[in-house]
């Protein structure tokens, strides 16, 4: 215990990342659109395909992919400090998000040359969107269950089956799909593959599904005698499962996982300035606490990937700890805008509430569930 | 190797060699055993945070905080952590430095103990009191007394002529007593989570052991994870300097370990059930600790309420800027 909580050392941003901070905002003041906070609350759910481009115009997706294959070369705490000032204002990233974080680390890293040189570039650009095909109906945490089937062909694979939650499928030019191609779901993790696959193709039909909010991001995805060519396999064949672990794994511990409710923080401490009160203060105060220990744990994982450790404990950690945090923000502000039923709250604080409060248990969903991440870090811990 | 490593490691099995359970109880009377202080200064980590020229290693507070955790940890009677930010609060004024252990004793204007909790009488022979800029040192009497609620005889101020007398402006001894507080309680609620995890794996019910149990699994890994998030935050108090804390870092520290420890302590119980309860398992040690020390200088809420000020008397609109503008103030 004590080695795992001494583990995580005092790092510090360096200089360099810290440099790259006032571009952001320079880029941010001209390009970010003007939007009231219960649209920019969305943060890393808005999609805004102008403002990614313009983000791949300034070198900023794939920032850490080499520039070989068009990324800017620079390392994970630049990364964090760029992911920090988009998301403290909720600019609308999603378009490019799953390409830059998930799929253009997986083509680096699995990808053959040709598909390195195919994709990376073209993401990085801003010009590709990427979605991942991951649940199906019937496999939802339990990926190693997923039915989809690739099937070898003259010259290429026959893909059949469909996927669902799968994050604007409708507005991606490619999906990364982890699908069987050998064996049953009796054969659980063995057998699966992941493939890219190009949304335009014949056979496949895409539906969005409307959010609690009203939003259409998830999509149910259908495919029916889809052909892809060999080139479609990221990776080997029957390794998809250790694939798609090592790119959960990415994700795990950024500043993704701590400030996806600051909008309504902010707002709300805002509001607060109005009428100060000792409750109010502690209120936030005690949110803000934790969000400082929880980004100094991020930038200390972050170092940590960057010597090219794997802190997998710790991510998962951290991911846990962060979804709570922003979970207990829409609780918290709740709890403080109606403590008084007679005072006149300005109705875009309560609009942001709103979306957020209702949003927030996809905090603790999204990327691997808050139940399978404790019983990761239960296995983790020596427990079973 | 760091500085801390090297450290570190000599300096736990120090505590491991020189505290025992039977001693921790026996201090809670007010003596603790003889020996334990002798042996902590002669090993020298006393003055661990000393500068060289007065005789000390010259660590800085981020250095020595895993050596802070270490005392938790053990639960060792003695305030080492508060007499090692004596020390250096008492030779950089100048002054002699006694061999004693020092408790810290922030006091308000009109000399009021500003902590709802009495140091413990167990904890030092000595005081570093503070009521405005200045500094006294003074003798610690057993009070003639029982216990608190916590099982803790309290100390008694000697309101005799003060040993020592200095001032010492620009330092808060009541942010040094909770940073020192705070690292303490992140050892504790290691050591545990540490017991948790051990007896999950060996006690069996229903014909399993616990730690099969997947709602023991999710208990603990929260508990391991409220472990990691309070170290984490005791140390941001912890700066790269010698003297200088700030307050609201401490008070980062102090509300993110206050909160973990209510976290720890229902989870460490629930998973010992009623053996954890009794008196002669030593978990209860931990527990009956973390809770005094929970309302020992502050608690979360007093701490997290300086927090709430400063961010909203702070120009920035962005709470990321308020934090980074905290945690960049770390110098050295």
């Amino acid at each position: 215990m004590i080695q795992l909580s001494t583990a995580i050392a005092q790092v510090r941003l360096p200089p360099e990342a810290e440099a790259l901070r006032d571009r952001v905002r320079a880029f941010l003041l001209v390009h970010l659109p003007s939007a009231p906070p219960h649209v920019r609350a969305r943060s890393w759910s808005g999609f805004d395909a102008q403002f990614s481009r313009a983000m791949g115009r300034n070198g900023w997706i794939g920032l850490t992919l080499p520039t070989a294959y068009g990324g800017s070369g620079a390392d994970a705490f630049a990364r964090f400090v760029l992911i920090e000032e988009l998301l403290s204002v909720g600019a609308p990233v999603a378009a490019h998000w799953f390409a830059d974080r998930q799929s253009a680390p997986l083509i680096l890293h699995y990808g053959s040359e040709e598909q390195r040189r195919r994709y990376l570039p073209a993401i990085c650009r801003g010009e590709i969107f990427f979605c991942i095909g991951m649940s199906e109906p019937n496999a939802g945490s339990d990926l190693a269950s997923v039915q989809t089937r690739a099937v070898r062909t003259a010259g290429g694979w026959v893909l059949n089956g469909g996927k669902i939650w799968t994050t604007y499928a409708h507005k991606s030019h490619y999906m990364i799909a982890l699908v069987r191609t050998v064996g049953t779901t009796a054969d659980r993790q063995k057998g699966l593959s992941q493939f890219i696959v190009d949304l335009a193709l014949p056979g496949i039909s895409i539906s969005p599904i409307v959010d609690l909010n009203g939003d259409a991001h998830f999509c149910q995805v259908y495919f029916d005698q889809v052909l892809l060519g060999e080139d479609a396999l990221v990776g080997e064949e029957g390794c998809g499962w250790e694939q798609v672990n090592a790119e959960l794994a990415f994700e795990r511990s950024g500043p993704e996982r701590i400030y996806s409710a600051n909008v309504l923080l902010d707002c709300w401490a805002e509001y607060l300035r109005e009428r100060p009160s000792a409750v109010d203060e502690a209120r936030l105060g005690e949110l803000l606490a934790r969000m400082a220990t929880l980004r100094e744990m991020s930038i200390a994982i972050t170092g940590q990937l960057a010597h090219g450790e794997k802190p997998l404990l710790e991510a998962a950690m951290i991911k846990d700890l962060g979804t709570t945090l922003e979970q207990d923000i829409p609780s918290t502000v709740a709890q403080s805008v109606a403590s008084d039923p007679q005072s006149q709250v300005d109705p875009e604080l309560i609009r942001t509430l709103a979306y957020v409060a209702q949003i927030s248990p996809a905090y603790s969903l999204r990327g691997g569930t808050r139940e399978i991440l404790r019983g990761m870090i239960a296995r983790g811990l020596g427990l079973r | 190797m760091s500085l801390t490593d090297e450290l570190l490691g000599p300096f736990s099995k120090l505590l491991q060699d020189v505290v025992s359970a039977d001693g921790i109880r026996m201090a809670a009377s007010g003596l603790p055993p003889p020996g334990i202080w002798q042996a902590i200064v002669a090993s020298g980590f006393a003055d661990a945070l000393m500068c060289e020229e007065r005789g000390g290693a010259g660590l800085s507070l981020a250095d020595a905080h895993p050596l802070f955790v270490a005392c938790g940890e053990h639960l060792l009677p003695q305030a080492l952590g508060q007499t090692m930010l004596a020390r250096t609060v008492i030779s950089s004024a100048g002054q002699t430095v006694p061999s004693e252990a020092i408790v810290l004793w922030p006091q308000s204007a009109q000399r009021q103990l500003r902590s709802v909790v009495v140091p413990a009488a167990c904890e030092g022979t000595l005081a570093l009191t503070q009521s405005g800029p200045t500094m006294e040192v003074r003798h610690l009497r057993a009070a003639p007394q029982s216990a608190d609620g916590f099982g803790l005889v309290p100390a008694t101020l000697d309101d005799g002529p003060p040993l020592i007398e200095f001032n010492a402006p620009g330092i808060d001894l009541l942010d040094y007593a909770a940073a020192s507080v705070s690292a303490s309680m992140a050892g504790a609620m290691a050591r545990m989570v540490e017991m948790s995890l051990a007896f999950a794996n060996e006690r069996r019910q229903f014909g399993r052991s616990l730690s099969a149990f997947q709602v023991i699994q999710h208990q603990l890994s929260v508990a391991a994870e409220q472990v990691v998030l309070a170290t984490t935050a005791s140390r941001i108090a912890f700066t790269n300097t010698y003297v200088a804390m700030d307050p609201i870092r401490v008070a980062i520290a102090k509300v993110v370990v206050n909160d973990a420890a209510s976290a720890v302590c229902a989870i460490a119980h629930a998973v010992h059930g009623a053996v954890g309860i009794s008196e002669e398992f030593d978990l209860q040690l931990y527990s009956r600790r973390l809770r005094r020390w929970q309302i020992s200088f502050g608690s979360a809420e007093f701490w997290a309420r300086r927090i709430g000020i400063a961010r909203l008397s702070n120009n920035c609109a962005r709470s990321v800027d308020f934090i980074r503008g905290v945690l960049g103030a770390r110098t050295g």
